[in-house]
């Protein structure tokens, strides 16, 4: 493990990558793209209601999903998700080409967030970014270079097969 | 399985295929086929959206008629505050209750009172809630209906509490019974509606059980004998100030409740926001679900633009209908302090809440194991790229995404697109009468 990797595993190990993949697509983000931001999010959620996947376990993905894409939007030059659904789960990979956290655990602290109060207050950018993609996932991994980019691995068991 | 009743009426006869109504449906629920529309009943929310978008008024608004009145001894009309706003200035709200007497009410209500109690109790409901954000209003049946389909999630969200309207009902039959001596049945609480969808919340409350009043009669199947009965009566009584004791008309924040705003203004809420129109309702939701829209702690939605005031089954225009009753809550003598004695004495804490739960619309769509269905899910994307993706609507749906759905679900063909199908298209040019060479006879 490189310098600034920090992992938190919740629930058990997950498949890996796709062998056992029923659906799987990769979508670009990009940094700053106010515009489309959040579309990645809703393009999941509709291929997971098509899915029948019960409706509270879409809120959880699309909350941490969309978490995850405004964090590439906000702090990253380019990102991609890439989205899987197996039998038993759904697996958000998320890496992006930015900044990198410098200290995951601190960033990893409900609350933390470098925008104001007022901001937060009309809603408006982060604070509860990462515990809150945690707080909706199975599984969450997280990894960070600092001046490379970020990693995020979310995992939500559905378990419908 | 629960067979929906809606207020929409289709006249295959008039319906030319013209397919406006296609694009205006937010839950699209619209398809053409063999050139006639069909509104599938299960995603139909009665928005109306589709009534105003037809060019051919092929769809109507099925309310119920004065007919229907006749079997109530004691007929109580109650009536909204956009009702008032129908009318020149000149016609004040007295006059309007009196022309009501003269078309055959035996007594006319106003939702005042109600209305207040209505905010009390969202106020008192606000206040105990610990579940999630934002509490959505339930004053809108299209919006109760367009989360039941569309946001089955959020259900828990939508304030489980009776409008004022269905308030009213209730006191309505209380209130007349005692004074008059009569069954509670014969006396019919009936509701001068601005939009069908009041009406079908009558025959099929939300929630499933029954309504607490007895019919809807729109605002402008009574426009013409109302105006015609008002203009008799004040040229043969004058103006007058007097209504008679059966009737009830006070004026208070309630005049304000059929314009967008006016029930988030009166909950002096800090964190809310007002809505209306369903494409806007719908994004505000998508938002919310996302977390992309955080910390509200009301919203207040209206399908219909400016709230009920812009509903299907107004006479006047929404805009002018809204100044109208801005001047009025001025003009009028204000007399909340007898409003709020009413209601002190009235208000009972934890009544008012909707006889049961309300639950998510269960709707029909492909089943399956998850196998099966994503299997769908493949062949649907892989089909939409064979699509021109500019949404015509030739095909009989509403968008080539909508389409694909069909298709993929097994209730369109793959040929219905025209661009796929020269058959489609001859067909089509057939149907529609066109000519090779327009020009030469």
């Amino acid at each position: 493990m490189s310098a600034g990797c920090f992992t938190v595993k919740v629930s058990k190990e997950h498949a890996d990558m796709g062998d056992d993949a029923l659906y799987q697509k990769e979508f670009p983000v990009h940094g700053g793209d106010f515009d489309k931001a959040g579309e990645v999010s809703t393009q999941i959620k509709a291929i997971l209601k098509a899915a029948g996947i019960p409706d509270d376990l879409i809120r959880r993905v699309v909350i941490a999903c969309y978490e995850a894409e405004m964090n590439v939007v906000i702090h990253a030059d380019s990102g991609n998700i890439r989205f899987l659904l197996t039998p038993t789960n759904i697996q958000i990979y998320i890496r992006d080409r930015g900044p990198g956290i410098e200290d995951i655990e601190q960033a990893m602290k409900e609350g933390f967030s470098t925008a104001s109060d007022e901001m937060r207050e009309m809603g408006f950018g982060a604070g509860m970014g990462l515990p809150n993609i945690k707080k909706s996932s199975d599984g969450f991994e997280i990894t960070s270079t600092v001046g490379e980019g970020t990693e995020l691995k979310i995992v939500i068991e559905h378990n419908q097969s | 399985m629960i067979t929906y009743v809606h207020a929409l009426e289709i006249d295959k006869d008039k319906c030319m295929g013209r397919r406006a109504c296609l694009r205006v449906c937010p839950t699209d629920a619209i398809r053409v086929k063999d050139g006639k529309v069909s509104i599938n009943p299960e995603l139909c929310i009665d928005c109306g959206e589709c009534i105003t978008a037809c060019p051919e008024g092929a769809i109507q608004a099925r309310t119920d008629s004065w007919a229907d009145t006749e079997k109530f001894k004691f007929k109580v009309a109650i009536v909204t505050p956009t009702l008032f706003g129908q009318f020149p200035m000149s016609i004040t709200p007295i006059d309007i209750i009196n022309g009501m007497h003269a078309i055959g009410f035996d007594a006319v209500y106003d939702l005042s009172i109600e209305s207040e109690i209505y905010f009390r109790a969202l106020q008192d409901y606000l206040r105990e809630y610990k579940g999630p954000l934002p509490l959505i209003s339930s004053m809108c049946p299209t919006v109760v209906r367009l989360i039941q389909v569309a946001y089955p999630n959020m259900v828990g969200q939508v304030t489980p509490l009776q409008p004022p309207r269905e308030i009213a009902g209730r006191e309505v039959k209380k209130y007349y019974s005692k004074k008059h001596g009569i069954d509670e049945n014969e006396i019919g609480a009936i509701y001068i509606t601005p939009c069908p969808a009041k009406m079908v919340s009558i025959r099929q409350p939300a929630e499933g059980t029954s309504s607490n009043l007895d019919l809807a009669l729109g605002m402008r199947d009574i426009y013409n004998p109302l105006l015609a009965a008002i203009t008799k009566h004040k040229k043969e009584h004058g103006d007058t100030a007097e209504i008679l004791p059966d009737d009830r008309l006070n004026t208070s924040l309630y005049l304000s409740l059929a314009i967008t705003g006016g029930l988030s203004r009166a909950l002096r809420q800090k964190r809310y926001i007002t809505v209306a129109q369903l494409p806007h309702i719908v994004q505000v939701i998508e938002d919310l679900e996302m977390g992309k829209i955080r910390n509200i702690d009301f919203l207040e939605c209206f399908s219909c633009t400016g709230g009920c005031i812009g509903g299907a089954l107004n006479v006047d225009n929404r805009f002018v209908v809204r100044a109208k009753l801005q001047k009025l809550v001025e003009v009028i003598d204000r007399e909340e302090r007898s409003v709020e004695d009413i209601v002190d004495e009235r208000y009972e804490k934890g009544s008012y809440y909707l006889h049961q739960p309300l639950k998510p619309r269960k709707i029909s769509t492909g089943t399956g194991s998850i196998i099966e269905q994503i299997e769908r899910v493949k062949n649907r994307e892989k089909f939409i790229k064979n699509l021109p993706g500019i949404d015509c609507g030739l095909c009989g749906a509403p968008s080539c995404a909508v389409f694909a759905d069909d298709v993929a679900q097994r209730k369109s063909e793959p040929e219905e697109c025209v661009l796929i199908s020269p058959e489609k298209l001859k067909k089509l040019r057939d149907f529609y009468n066109i000519l090779d060479n327009p020009d030469s006879d």
